[in-house]
C-alpha cells in the first residue's frame, strides 16, 4: 500500500497521495472515469476510410486524413469550383446516435458559422451528408501548437506573442456567447505566415452536451449531464468536472497552455512560478499563475485583460526610473526592470488628494523638493504588485478618510502615496516587519535604508505573487499564526519559541503537522491580502474548541470570495510579544496589558 | 468484506439497506459494518488531522466505529442521502466531543467561555472558521476518494486474479490516462499487438467505470445520483 516518498502521477505529474492503491493517481482516475465518451473511448475512435468518406462528399475533393482523435476526424479536402482548399471535420459517428444531439448540432454550428474572426478557424458549412455529421471548415496549412512545441522549445517572447490574438478571439467568441471548453495546443493551429487560429469551437458543448441541453424536449437531462463535457485533463478548469464551466474556463486552460509554453510542462498542484524555470519577468508569473487561479473569480475576468496584461508584460516598461542596477542581487530582481515608481511621502504634512497632487504643479513641486530634501523615500516595485498589495492595503487605510491614493494611469505610472505620517508608519511597519528580530533590535521608529526596505519588500511581494508563501510563513505571519492551534501555556518549547530562542525543529515540524491545511490557510490570507482592500482590521476575542479563550484579530477584506479571516494572537508574556503586537495593529491593543499581566 | 455487487444482484445500495432497516435488524448492521470497513481510512485520516498522533487517532477511531454500530443509524433525515456526509458530520461531531472533555480536562471543567463582543458591528461570531474546518473536511473527502477508488481497483483485480493477473498490472496505469504509460511498450511486456492492447486498455475503463459508480452507489440512498457523487470525487483532488 504505501510507498516511498510519494510518487508523481505519470499523467498529470502531481504526487500520487500515499495511500492510494498501485500507485494509480485518483485525480486522473476519477477524471478518466468520469469522461466516458469524450476521452474514454477516444482510443477507439476509429477515423472513417477515406474511401466512405469519398462517396459521402461527391462534391469534394477528399484528399487524405490529417488528424483524429475523440472530437472526430478532420480531411484535407478542396472544393474544386472555388478552388480552394478545406478541412471538412467528421464527428464521431456514435454521436449520431444520441438523442437531441442533431438539434444541438444544428444549433452550435449555426453559432460557429456567424463567428467571424481572422484568429478563428472559419466554418464554411455544416451539416449531415451520407451519415456524417460533418463540418466544413478553413483549411489552415501549417502546424499545430503541439506539433510546434514538440519541435523545439519556444523562446519566451514567442510564447507570449501568441497569447494576445488567441485572446482577442476568445473575446469575440465570448460575446457572441461561445465558449471553447477545449482550448489547448492540438486546437491553436499557427499557419505557414504565423497567424495564430483557434480550431474547434464550441465542438466541446456539441459533443458533451450541456446542462441546457436537458430543455430540449426530446432527450432526457439526466442522461444528458452525465455525459457533461470535461474538457482535456490537464488542460480543463477545475470547475469544468462539476459541469459548471464559464468563459473564464477558456482562460484557465489558455493559462496552461501559456506555461507549458514557457516552461515545456504543464503546472503542477503547486504551481512553480515560470520565472524559476526560465528568464522571464516576474509580471509573467503573476499573469500566468492570474490566469491559473482555481477560483474563476480570481482569474482574469474576461479575455481582453489577459491579452493587455500580456501586452503589457511584453512592452518596455514605460517608467522613467532607470533600471536599477545591483549586480549582488539575484537575476529575477534585475528583470523587474517593467517597474514603476512607488513612492511614499513618508513625511508629508497634512492630507493631500493625490490624484490632484498628480496634476498640480504646485504639488510636483513639493514632490521634488520632498525627493531632494530626503523626505521622499522611493520603492521601485512592481506595478501591479504594488497596486495590489501596498495599494489595496492602503486604500483601506486611506479610506478612513485621511490620505488618498493616486492610481497609476497610461501616461503616468508613478504611485503616488501621501498621508500622515502615523498612517505612513503603519504601511512602512507592514514591510519593515518582515524582518521582526532586526526591526524590534532596532526599535519600532528606526527607518531602515531604501535598499534594505526595497529589497525586504520585494521579497515579499514576490513571495506573495507565486503563492510560495514559505518565506513569508516563516517571517511574517508565523509568530502569529503558527502558534495558534497547539499552544500549550505550559510547554517548555511553547516558551522558547516565544522567547526567541533557538527554535526546536522537530516541535516546529510538529506544529506544522499537527494542521497540514494551516499553511494553506495561510497562504489563502496572504493572497486575499493581495488582492482585495482590507476592508477593516478588528481586535476580538472568543473561545476556540479546545484551547479556551484566545484573542483574535479579524481581517476582513472588500470582495474576496472569503471576505473575512481571523489571525488568531498569541500573547507573549514578552516586551518582544508585546511589540510584535504593536506592529501588527499599529500600536499597542488595550487587551494586551490586561492579559500578559 | 464481500459485496453482493461482484455477482450483479444487488437490490438495495447498502447504505439503503442500513437506512431502510434502520441498523437495527442483522442485515442493516452488517451492511453498515461493511461500510464502517471499506471507510475506516478517511475516518482515520481525519483523526490525525485533528491533532492525534496515530495510535490515539486509530484507538478513537475504533472506539467511533464500535459506538456508531453500536447505536446504528437514528430516525430519518434527509442529509443522510450520502453516507459520506453522514460518517463526516458523524466524525466532527465526535471529535469535538473528545476535544470539548479534554478541555474540561485540561482546564479545571465546566468553565463556559463565552465570546466578548461577538457580532460587534456586524463581524460573525467568533469560531475557528473555514482555515481549519474546510481543509479537514477536504481531507476527509479526500481519502474518501482514494478509499472508493482502491476498491474499485480491488474489484477489478479480482476479477483477473489469477490467470490475467499480468495483463492487469500492465494495463493498470491506463486508467488513469493516455499519457500514464505507452501503447507500444504495453504491447511489447504482454506480447500483444498494439490494436490488441488498446482494445483491452478499452474494455479495462469500460469496466473500470461500472465498478467505480457501483462502489460509489453502494454509499448512496437510493434517490441520489451515482454520477453527481462521482462527479464530486473527481474534484476533491483539485
Amino acid at each position: 500500500m504505501s510507498t516511498n516518498a510519494s510518487p508523481k502521477c505519470p499523467q498529470c505529474g502531481q504526487p500520487i497521495p500515499e495511500d492510494a492503491a498501485n500507485g494509480l493517481c485518483p485525480r486522473c482516475v476519477f477524471a478518466k472515469a468520469l469522461a466516458p465518451t469524450a476521452a474514454g473511448s477516444a482510443d477507439l475512435h476509429e477515423p472513417p476510410p477515406l474511401e466512405a468518406v469519398r462517396a459521402a462528399f461527391s462534391h469534394l475533393e477528399v484528399i487524405e486524413l490529417i488528424g483524429s482523435g475523440g472530437m472526430g476526424a478532420v480531411f484535407k479536402a478542396r472544393q474544386p469550383q472555388l478552388e480552394r482548399f478545406v478541412a471538412l471535420k467528421i464527428l464521431p459517428g456514435e454521436l449520431a446516435a444520441r438523442p437531441g444531439f442533431s438539434t444541438r448540432f444544428q444549433r452550435e454550428a449555426q453559432a460557429l458559422a456567424k463567428l467571424s474572426h481572422p484568429h478563428i478557424v472559419a466554418v464554411h458549412d455544416f451539416g449531415r451528408e451520407g451519415g456524417f455529421f460533418y463540418l466544413l471548415m478553413e483549411f489552415v496549412d501549417g502546424v499545430n501548437l503541439r506539433q510546434l512545441l514538440q519541435s523545439r522549445r519556444l523562446t519566451p517572447k514567442e510564447a507570449l506573442s501568441i497569447v494576445p490574438p488567441v485572446c482577442e478571439a476568445l473575446q469575440c467568441a465570448h460575446d457572441h456567447g461561445i465558449v471553447h471548453r477545449d482550448i489547448k495546443p492540438e486546437n491553436l493551429l499557427i499557419d505557414k505566415t504565423g497567424v495564430v487560429k483557434i480550431a474547434d469551437f464550441g465542438i466541446a458543448k456539441m459533443i458533451g452536451g450541456e446542462a441546457d441541453a436537458a430543455t430540449d424536449s426530446n432527450e432526457a437531462g439526466r442522461g444528458e449531464a452525465a455525459s457533461l463535457p470535461l474538457g482535456t485533463p490537464g488542460y480543463a478548469a477545475p470547475e469544468q468536472a462539476s459541469g459548471s464551466a464559464d468563459h473564464r474556463a477558456d482562460i484557465y486552460s489558455l493559462g496552461v497552455v501559456l506555461y507549458e509554453m514557457l516552461t515545456g510542462e504543464r503546472p503542477k498542484e503547486r504551481i512553480e512560478a515560470p520565472s524559476k524555470r526560465v528568464l522571464v519577468d516576474v509580471r509573467v508569473d503573476e499573469i500566468v499563475l492570474r490566469a491559473l487561479e482555481k477560483t474563476p473569480e480570481l482569474r482574469f475576468a474576461t479575455a481582453a485583460e489577459f491579452r493587455t496584461q500580456v501586452e503589457a508584460a511584453v512592452r518596455p516598461p514605460a517608467s522613467s526610473q532607470p533600471p536599477e542596477k545591483r549586480k549582488s542581487g539575484c537575476i529575477r530582481l534585475l528583470i523587474i526592470a517593467g517597474v514603476i515608481v512607488l513612492a511614499l511621502f513618508g513625511l508629508m504634512i497634512g492630507i493631500y488628494l493625490a490624484s490632484r497632487a498628480a496634476e498640480s504643479s504646485a504639488a510636483t513641486r513639493q514632490a521634488a523638493a520632498d525627493v531632494v530634501e530626503g523626505r521622499t523615500r522611493t520603492f521601485t516595485l512592481h506595478h501591479t504588485f504594488a497596486a495590489d498589495i501596498i495599494g489595496g492595503g492602503l486604500d483601506a487605510i486611506i479610506r478612513d478618510g485621511t490620505g488618498s491614493v493616486a492610481r497609476p494611469t497610461a501616461d503616468n505610472l508613478q504611485i503616488m502615496v501621501t498621508a500622515p505620517a502615523d498612517i505612513m508608519k503603519r504601511v512602512q511597519t507592514f514591510i519593515t516587519v518582515m524582518d521582526w528580530t532586526d526591526a524590534i533590535q532596532r526599535g519600532p521608529n528606526y527607518q531602515y535604508p531604501r535598499d534594505t526596505v526595497m529589497h525586504a519588500a520585494r521579497s515579499f511581494f514576490h513571495a506573495c505573487a507565486i503563492e510560495d508563501a514559505t518565506e513569508v510563513f516563516d517571517n511574517l505571519l508565523s509568530p502569529l499564526v503558527l502558534a495558534e492551534l497547539k499552544h500549550d501555556a505550559g510547554s517548555k518549547e511553547f516558551e522558547n519559541y516565544q522567547m526567541g530562542g533557538a527554535p526546536d525543529a522537530a516541535w516546529e515540524k510538529s506544529l506544522r503537522a499537527d494542521w497540514p491545511g494551516k499553511e494553506e490557510a495561510i497562504r489563502r490570507f496572504i493572497r486575499a491580502w493581495n488582492r482585495y482592500p482590507v476592508k477593516r482590521i478588528t481586535e476580538s476575542s472568543g473561545v476556540a474548541i479546545g484551547f479556551g479563550l484566545k484573542h483574535f484579530c479579524d481581517v476582513t477584506f472588500e470582495g474576496a470570495p472569503q471576505s473575512s479571516y481571523q489571525v488568531m494572537i498569541e500573547p507573549a508574556r514578552t516586551p518582544e510579544g508585546a511589540q510584535k503586537a504593536a506592529y501588527f495593529f499599529g500600536s499597542l491593543p488595550p487587551w494586551w496589558s490586561e492579559e500578559t499581566r | 468484506m464481500q459485496f453482493t455487487h461482484a455477482n450483479g444482484s444487488f437490490m438495495a445500495t447498502c447504505w439503503t439497506l442500513v437506512l431502510r432497516a434502520n441498523a437495527a435488524s442483522p442485515e442493516g448492521r452488517a451492511a453498515l459494518s461493511d461500510l464502517c470497513a471499506a471507510y475506516y481510512q478517511p475516518v482515520f485520516v481525519f483523526l490525525r488531522r485533528s491533532g492525534f498522533d496515530e495510535d490515539m487517532a486509530r484507538d478513537h477511531a475504533h472506539s467511533f466505529f464500535a459506538h456508531l454500530l453500536q447505536r446504528g443509524i437514528p430516525g430519518p433525515d434527509p442529509e443522510r442521502g450520502r453516507f459520506r456526509s453522514y460518517l463526516l458530520g458523524a466524525v466532527k461531531h465526535f471529535v469535538g466531543g473528545l476535544q470539548a472533555h479534554a478541555c474540561r480536562a485540561k482546564r479545571g471543567g465546566g468553565m463556559a467561555h463565552v465570546s466578548l463582543d461577538a457580532e460587534v458591528d456586524g463581524a460573525p461570531a467568533l469560531l475557528i472558521g473555514d482555515p481549519t474546518v474546510v481543509p479537514m473536511a477536504e481531507a476527509f473527502d479526500r481519502e474518501w476518494a482514494v478509499a472508493v477508488m482502491n476498491r474499485a481497483v480491488a474489484a477489478l483485480a479480482a476479477e483477473h486474479a489469477p490467470e490475467r493477473e499480468e495483463q492487469f498490472e500492465a494495463l493498470r496505469p491506463w486508467l488513469m490516462g493516455d499519457e500514464a504509460a505507452s501503447h507500444a511498450e504495453t504491447a511489447r511486456k504482454l506480447g500483444m499487438s498494439e490494436g490488441a492492447v488498446k482494445v483491452a486498455v478499452h474494455r479495462l475503463r469500460k469496466r473500470f467505470r461500472e465498478l467505480l459508480r457501483q462502489e460509489i452507489a453502494q454509499t448512496l440512498d437510493e434517490n441520489q445520483d451515482v454520477e453527481d457523487e462521482l462527479r464530486y470525487l473527481c474534484t476533491v483532488h483539485g
